[in-house]
């Protein structure tokens, strides 16, 4: 059965412009919808000092969101097809999963942004159980361009 | 009118009525000879202890009284004896303190009753001085306000709960235990309630408030950002020349403004030309946040422990100018240096292209968005620094300089004050520094400030050369890893007592070497100052993400030659 929908999580890095490349692809092949969303999420910000407030940030990252996703759809439009960009503030994971039911998303295709297994110890974790957990929260396969 | 007459009536009768039952004085029995005591408690350090219980031992038998003879907020005490006449004159009399955390004084003798005149009555009046030394005690409360204000640090260090709340659960515990167990058990007696209040140092909360103010209307005129932006066209597509004027810009905007907020405002232009030239942001970011981290150094305003520590130090805006600018500039000039050859390859790889045309490009977003704002704030923020240059001479708070400042700032620029309270105060920060005031004051009030001290004091052998050193190393190396704002906090009573007991340390030294070392040390670590953590947070965020180990192995070196420069700086410049 072939795809109808694709949500393609964006953000600056090399891997995520292969996962764009990859999801534009797809929906060729697919004759797909093909939706780029960025997330901004300032919650790095949390418990810190700051003179200026959150919302702040949410801006300046809104607009840098905006101008990447825009850059995406330009490199859509000259491959001819005709994408959707969606920007979401909140946290990375509950924003994608809502931007993949509203578009009735059938596949996530997001790029490696990469993190040391000290990281993923002292951080949070690791992107394999990100994706497990992203796939049972929306239902629909998670591809990682690497 | 019915209801004035009524309202008058019940006051009437509400007045008589507490006169009738307010107990009348009672007139003193008979003659009676006094005896006028006064005097000092001081701990072993010789700092007036407040709210020490003074109990008066005439020939053995306690004196009775309704209310409490306790020592005020320097430690002295005054108090009038009266005893029936001929009962002074060559009476044993002694007294005994108490004070929670503190072991009680036997009774101590009055040595010296001087007889002073005989009034009209024929009562004879006496004075006598009494200074007196409490020791510590380790007491069940020296072990709680331990225990709290470690385990705030664990709760802010593994981010188990927001930083304010660890803080206030840590604050509100201390309290709880004071009133509860230690209202029957004074073993239990952290500090009292007017004791939390005072340990709030509200010069620190109102700069804080007023800068945000300040900065507040100021980003409304796009400044910051255009400056970043004019700092690229300066360069003139010269990568090295960008970096270099990059970092200078940061840190000079730094040292008025916090780090945090400085690398906010030019990290989304830095990230845009970065991308015009190709080049990965971080090549620019980290050195930006790098000379952040030393321009908030050079001031008294320019990062939260240099606040903390004018305020609890006493020095000036100035003082701050004269001893950490200098350095300041040459660790900034060394690091400029260190950065460009450290990312010499990534420079070299990336497209300069055309400056103007990229330039224009991000002009419209970055450009001066109300120039008469812009006016009216660069006024502003000249008197205010001037005001802040002048407070010492003026014996004005900094506070007071900066809420001068965000007052007329507010006023001029007709910003509305509920607004940018809603919007623009960061109330969460403000209560986390009120409440971790409080929780290093419980632990300066039962005595583990001074242990700690203590233990540096022995560890210098009393040399301020050692001791200077020591400051600044374990300063820089801990707040590498761990918040500098609760470990400034915590050492600003321990320099205090340094600064008494070192011999040399009197000029102070040792604020200069816990400024420099708590400031500068943040460098060394993705997680040792806030605004590291706020920069590569933004930048992972926009997809550009970099590991702890990678930006160690960036920044510890610089942080290093840093802290190795300001000691240098400390031992031969400042000694």
């Amino acid at each position: 059965m072939g795809l109808k929908s694709i949500v393609c999580g964006i953000t600056g890095s090399e891997n995520s412009q292969k996962a764009m490349q990859f999801a534009l692809d797809l929906a060729l092949t697919n004759s797909a919808r093909l939706t780029f969303i960025y997330v901004v999420d300032v919650g790095f910000l949390k418990g810190i000092t700051i003179q200026l407030t959150p919302q702040y940030a949410e801006e300046f990252l809104e607009r840098l969101g905006n101008r990447i996703l825009d850059e995406a759809m330009e490199v859509a439009s000259s491959k001819g097809l005709t994408a959707k960009k969606v920007v979401r503030k909140g946290k990375v994971m509950e924003e994608v999963c809502k931007v993949i039911k509203e578009e009735k998303g059938d596949i996530l295709v997001v790029g490696d942004e990469g993190r040391s297994f000290a990281e993923n110890v002292l951080f949070g974790k690791h992107l394999s159980h990100t994706v497990k957990e992203m796939e049972r929260l929306t239902g629909v396969p998670v591809k990682v361009v690497r | 009118m019915k209801r004035t007459c009524l309202c008058c009536g019940l006051i009437v009768l509400f007045f008589a009525a507490t006169t009738l039952c307010w107990p009348a004085e009672k007139a003193e029995p008979g003659p009676s000879d006094l005896l006028t005591l006064t005097g000092t408690v001081n701990n072993s350090q010789g700092k007036g202890l407040n709210d020490a219980g003074l109990t008066i031992v005439v020939e053995g038998k306690e004196i009775h009284r309704v209310e409490k003879i306790l020592t005020d907020e320097e430690g002295s005490f005054q108090y009038r004896l009266a005893l029936p006449q001929g009962q002074l004159s060559g009476a044993k009399i002694a007294l005994e303190v108490s004070k929670p955390s503190y072991k009680s004084s036997a009774p101590i003798a009055l040595k010296r009753i001087v007889f002073e005149y005989k009034d009209e009555n024929g009562n004879s009046h006496y004075l006598a001085h009494e200074d007196i030394v409490l020791q510590r005690a380790v007491t069940a409360a020296f072990w709680i306000a331990t225990l709290v204000l470690l385990g705030v640090y664990v709760l802010i260090a593994f981010e188990l709960f927001h930083r304010t709340l660890a803080a206030l659960i840590g604050a509100a515990l201390l309290l709880t235990v004071s009133y509860t167990l230690g209202t029957f058990y004074p073993d239990y007696f952290i500090l009292s309630f007017e004791d939390a209040v005072r340990a709030i140092d509200m010069n620190v909360i109102f700069l804080l408030m007023a800068m945000m103010i300040i900065v507040g209307v100021m980003k409304k005129t796009g400044v910051f950002q255009w400056l970043a932006l004019k700092s690229y066209e300066a360069s003139k597509g010269n990568i090295y020349v960008l970096c270099a004027i990059l970092m200078v810009v940061t840190a000079v905007i730094s040292a008025f403004l916090d780090n945090v907020t400085t690398m906010l405002l030019v990290t989304p232009v830095t990230i845009e030309i970065s991308r015009a030239l190709k080049l990965n942001p971080l090549t620019l970011l980290l050195p930006e946040v790098f000379a952040s981290n030393v321009g908030g150094t050079a001031t008294l305003i320019g990062d939260p422990p240099n606040i903390m520590i004018g305020s609890y130090g006493g020095l000036t805006f100035m003082d701050f100018v004269r001893h950490l600018s200098p350095i300041c500039f040459i660790v900034l000039a060394v690091s400029v240096v260190y950065y460009i050859f450290y990312f010499r390859k990534e420079y070299r790889k990336s497209d300069a292209g055309n400056v103007s045309e990229m330039a224009a490009a991000l002009r419209e977003e970055y450009k001066i968005k109300d120039a008469k704002l812009l006016k009216i704030c660069l006024i502003i923020l000249g008197i205010t620094i001037l005001l802040f240059t002048m407070h010492g001479t003026l014996h004005m708070e900094p506070s007071i300089a900066a809420l001068i400042g965000a007052g007329a700032l507010l006023v001029l620029s007709g910003t509305d004050i509920v607004e940018m309270l809603e919007h623009e105060i960061e109330w969460p920060t403000l209560i986390f520094f009120i409440m971790l005031f409080i929780v290093v004051g419980g632990a300066e009030s039962t005595g583990l400030i001074q242990v700690i001290a203590d233990g540096v004091r022995d560890l210098s052998k009393g040399s301020l050369v050692i001791a200077v050193i020591l400051i600044l190393w374990v300063s820089a190396i801990a707040s590498a890893f761990i918040d500098n704002i609760p470990f400034t906090a915590t050492m600003l009573p321990i320099v205090a007592y340094l600064n008494q007991t070192i011999p040399g340390a009197e000029g102070g030294i040792l604020w200069w070497s816990l400024a420099l070392g708590a400031c500068l040390g943040g460098n060394g670590t993705l997680i040792g100052a806030s605004a590291n953590v706020v920069t590569v947070g933004i930048a992972e965020s926009l997809g550009y993400p970099v590991s702890f180990v990678k930006y160690m192995k960036m920044a510890w070196w610089p942080m290093l030659i840093s802290v190795a420069l300001c000691m240098v700086w400390l031992l031969v410049v400042m000694m």
